[in-house]
């Protein structure tokens, strides 16, 4: 039983990153429409950026400030040089984009950080959580607490507030947004800073709990993509698919093998997708 | 292109191609390597430039494929040609599996199952015991036939009869029949669907076809190599692949070979750029994607057909110009019948011995709405529509903005689905078949907002009307020669329907290069060219001036005159009163009135709502 409980909330603490980045595919898609591939790279770069400033000497907290500053810097530079300028592409070619994109920062980190994986010293330090049979490091529950806070504060931001509702018009229809006098533009911009800023962070907090090396932004935009589906593409549902992901893969890791983890990630799309029209039925069913 | 630059490129190519042959073995041995990646490139031009499929998991196919035949070697005595046959077909059987599930979908969803399905392959390959787990398969042998080791020229020689082939097969291809249904396919499914094509069928053909070249290649490399291993099915070989397609130029053939040079060839002749790569490739591919997206060989193709444009009818008729009237500009008055529009007439409806045949003539209705209703959520955009179509009527739809008419067209073509109704082809309910087959029982359309495919020429973008009138599949397609005779039929067809338009002068443009209203008229054609029983236009006249107008008002005519039925549906009172046998009224998705152009005009209730805002 114990041995599941720590199964279940080391799947949980990977879930709360696949839930940030997911989170952050969530935003972005919601003002440009894209999912963007190049989300999990600014966690990485976030990851990369705290293991340098804290290896100079930087306290964690204060190293959280330029990683989540990257992500967001990052995230304004590929709107404005990249998607902006396609905005009239097709969607395979604004995908290719992204994942073209991803690949750059991929080159640029093997230039600057090399191949090999690294890691950094936690923000939350002291004795693990005993609650039951279950220890948790306070560094996971802090990541955990992250996706809570980051989640809810997005909530407030996008579904709440005036400019999330603005967000969503650019999204449906920008030529009709922009002759309701929204400032289309700005929300791109703002969408895609918030998804950047959120990576930048989460990377950062992720960092002393699972390495970092240049080759996981990829795999990472894969899996808090199929979270983000899973949770229905919503703010909250981002959270919820990610926690649900993480905690899948962990059982597999565990129960069939550390290879199929990747595997796991794969069906799950797959039975969303082929599902889905069912759910939508359901949804349609019930009226909701 | 003359033929004598002709001759002259396909000489430098060959002297390119055979330049290895001589250099040191290291040369040879990166080229065969080079070569076999390019192959698995064209699978993937086929799949992503030609079918409009982004693939994010190609190397899936790639590695089905090497590990066919590196497996085969190592557990059978088979001569490699039979193993590299068993490469294409497993590939082709995973693409079915993987196309399937993912083809159901649409937009990122089919990319990123790709992705998905390339993952869970190479989990297996690095995770199962008789794939050899992380160090993979070593000791290929290069035993094609059966007799013994072949030679690293020969096999080169052999990859390169193999990427050549592939190169010819996609830009055949891209001139025939499916190739053309590709191309609509890309621009607007919708499309696709009402000139007649099995848009999933299509669609999953090609990706099974691209994927088994792909795996074509994989065997080749595993050869080449004389050993596989998981890296060549990562996600970065996928991406990879796709970096030469884009690099190399889309849907041109010669781009995956291009492309396949600067992505692996000068990396791996200049070692010392190993950490430089990634960068590189992503910025080049960012560089391509925002400034040149027709890559390098699409680039230099452009240029040439420019150039051939300018050369061929001076740099004053290659710009599109103002519109020249063809035919001497007529009067209203003008009326079917006259001589010179029925010869035109006859010469777009010959049957030029084919498939094409008159439509029958009969009083039952053709097409026989009852109960029509659409609602999209709670918004109800048609309700309680009954319309019959008479054959050889004309039968106009009209109605203020929103009233839902271009939604009474969609469901008919099958575009969309009712909520509620039956539509009924002579007799026949065909409520619930898909838009391909309607538009082969006999019914065409043309689009609101005009939808023409801008890579192919006016010419081509008619014969796409022939589509379910011919036959030619995606393999005799890519082997122009089996195709002839029915292209040779469809091409004097669109000859004389362009003839009939007045638009024969701008048969080789495209259509971004010819004014707005002749792109009216060009999708008019398309729909004579499927030789419909039915015509469904939906605002023909939109930005046609007068005399343009008019030209259409006895095109029209011509049309009925040949027993055919037009649902018009149009903005212009004057033509539609002018034209119409029958007017159907409707207001808010709901129909106030159906009678003759005099009755409808009279009505107290249509000019309240209708015209009498307009007039």
């Amino acid at each position: 039983m114990s041995d599941l409980l720590t199964v279940a909330w080391a799947g949980l603490t990977v879930g709360a990153s696949y839930a940030l980045v997911a989170l952050g595919i969530v935003i972005a898609q919601r003002v440009t429409r894209v999912v963007n591939l190049a989300q999990g790279e600014f966690s990485v770069l976030g990851g990369f950026t705290t293991a340098t400033l804290t290896a100079a000497g930087w306290p964690v907290a204060l190293a959280l400030v330029p990683a989540a500053a990257l992500g967001g810097a990052l995230a304004a530079v590929q709107e404005w040089a990249l998607l902006r300028r396609l905005r009239d592409a097709t969607g395979p070619i604004l995908l290719l984009t992204t994942v073209a994109l991803a690949v750059t920062f991929q080159g640029a980190e093997v230039l600057l950080w090399g191949r090999d994986p690294r890691t950094g010293p936690v923000l939350v330090s002291g004795d693990p959580v005993v609650l039951g049979g279950l220890r948790m490091s306070r560094q996971s529950l802090a990541l955990v607490a992250l996706a809570v806070v980051l989640t809810l504060v997005a909530h407030a931001v996008i579904d709440r507030s005036a400019t999330g509702k603005a967000m969503s018009a650019v999204a449906e229809d920008p030529d009709a947004a922009r002759m309701t006098g929204i400032d289309v533009y700005r929300l791109r911009l703002l969408g895609l800073v918030l998804a950047g800023t959120i990576g930048g962070l989460a990377g950062a907090v992720a960092l002393p709990l699972f390495l970092v090396d240049f080759s996981r932004g990829l795999a990472l935009s894969l899996k808090g993509f199929v979270a983000a589906v899973l949770g229905g593409s919503s703010v909250g549902g981002a959270l919820a698919g990610g926690l649900a992901l993480g905690v899948i893969e962990a059982l597999t890791v565990r129960y069939v093998s550390d290879l199929f983890s990747d595997v796991a990630t794969s069906l799950v799309l797959i039975a969303v997708v082929l599902a889905g029209p069912y759910v939508g039925r359901v949804r349609a069913m019930v009226g909701a | 292109m003359s033929a004598r630059h002709r001759w002259a490129a396909a000489i430098a190519l060959a002297a390119v191609l055979a330049w290895p042959l001589q250099a040191s073995s290291f040369w040879l041995g990166l080229s065969l390597t080079v070569t076999t990646y390019a192959i698995a490139a064209v699978g993937l031009d086929l799949v992503y430039g030609y079918g409009g499929m982004l693939s994010l998991g190609h190397a899936a196919f790639f590695g089905i494929g090497a590990y066919t035949v590196a497996i085969g070697s190592r557990e059978t005595e088979l001569p490699g040609v039979v193993l590299l046959a068993g490469a294409c077909l497993l590939a082709a059987v995973g693409a079915l599996v993987v196309g399937l599930v993912a083809l159901r979908t649409t937009g990122y969803y089919f990319s990123l199952l790709t992705l998905a399905a390339a993952l869970i392959v190479a989990s297996v390959i690095k995770g199962v015991d008789w794939t050899g787990g992380p160090s993979g398969v070593g000791g290929v042998d290069r035993n094609l036939l059966g007799t013994g080791e072949l030679t690293v020229a020969s096999m080169y020689v052999i990859a390169v009869a193999a990427v050549l082939g592939g190169i010819g097969f996609v830009r055949s291809l891209r001139r025939s029949r499916q190739g053309r249904a590709l191309a609509a396919l890309r621009v607007n499914p919708a499309l696709a669907a009402a000139v007649g094509v099995d848009v999933l069928r299509l669609k999953l053909g090609t990706f099974v076809l691209g994927c088994a070249f792909t795996g074509l290649g994989g065997g080749l490399f595993a050869q080449s190599l004389a050993y596989v291993s998981p890296e060549f099915v990562g996600l970065t070989q996928s991406i990879q692949f796709l970096v030469m397609v884009v690099i190399g130029g889309m849907a041109t053939g010669w781009g995956a070979l291009a492309g396949a040079v600067v992505v692996r060839g000068i990396p791996e002749a200049v070692q010392s750029l190993r950490d430089w790569q990634l960068l590189a490739l992503g910025l080049l591919t960012l560089v391509v994607l925002v400034r040149f997206r027709l890559g390098v060989v699409g680039t230099v193709e452009a240029w040439v057909r420019r150039r051939a444009a300018s050369v061929s009818a001076g740099p004053t008729a290659a710009r599109p110009g103002p519109a020249v009237p063809t035919t001497p500009a007529v009067g209203s008055d003008e009326v079917a019948g006259d001589g010179s529009g029925a010869a035109a007439a006859d010469a777009g409806a010959a049957p030029a011995d084919g498939p094409w045949e008159r439509p029958a003539a009969g009083s039952a209705p053709l097409l026989d709405v009852s109960g029509l209703e659409r609602r999209f959520g709670g918004v109800t955009a048609l309700s309680g529509v009954d319309l019959q179509v008479t054959p050889g009527q004309i039968h106009a739809l009209i109605g203020p903005n929103g009233a839902g008419k271009t939604t009474f067209i969609n469901l008919v073509t099958g575009v969309d689905r009712p909520t509620a109704g039956r539509i009924r082809w002579r007799d026949r309910d065909i409520t619930r078949e898909p838009p391909h087959r309607r538009a082969r029982l006999g019914m065409a359309r043309t689009f609101q907002l005009v939808a023409l495919c801008p890579e192919l020429t006016v010419a081509e973008n008619l014969a796409l009307g022939a589509y379910h009138r011919t036959r030619t599949g995606v393999l005799r397609g890519g082997t122009r020669l089996l195709a002839r005779g029915e292209e040779r039929a469809v091409h004097e067809r669109v000859l004389g329907v362009l003839d009939r338009l007045g638009l024969a002068h701008l048969a080789d443009r495209r259509p971004d290069e010819i004014p707005v209203g002749q792109r009216r008229l060009v999708e008019v054609g398309r729909a004579l060219m499927a030789d419909a029983e039915l015509l469904l236009l939906d605002e023909p006249a939109a930005g046609l001036n007068e005399t343009e107008t008019n030209e259409l008002a006895r095109l029209l005519r011509d049309i009925r005159a040949e027993g055919r039925s037009i649902l018009l549906v149009e903005h212009d009172m004057r033509l539609v009163m002018d034209i119409s046998d029958v007017v159907t009224v409707l207001d808010f998705g709901v129909p106030l009135r159906t009678g003759t152009p005099d009755e409808v005009a009279r009505d107290e209730q249509v000019v309240a709502a209708y015209l009498g805002v307009e007039a």
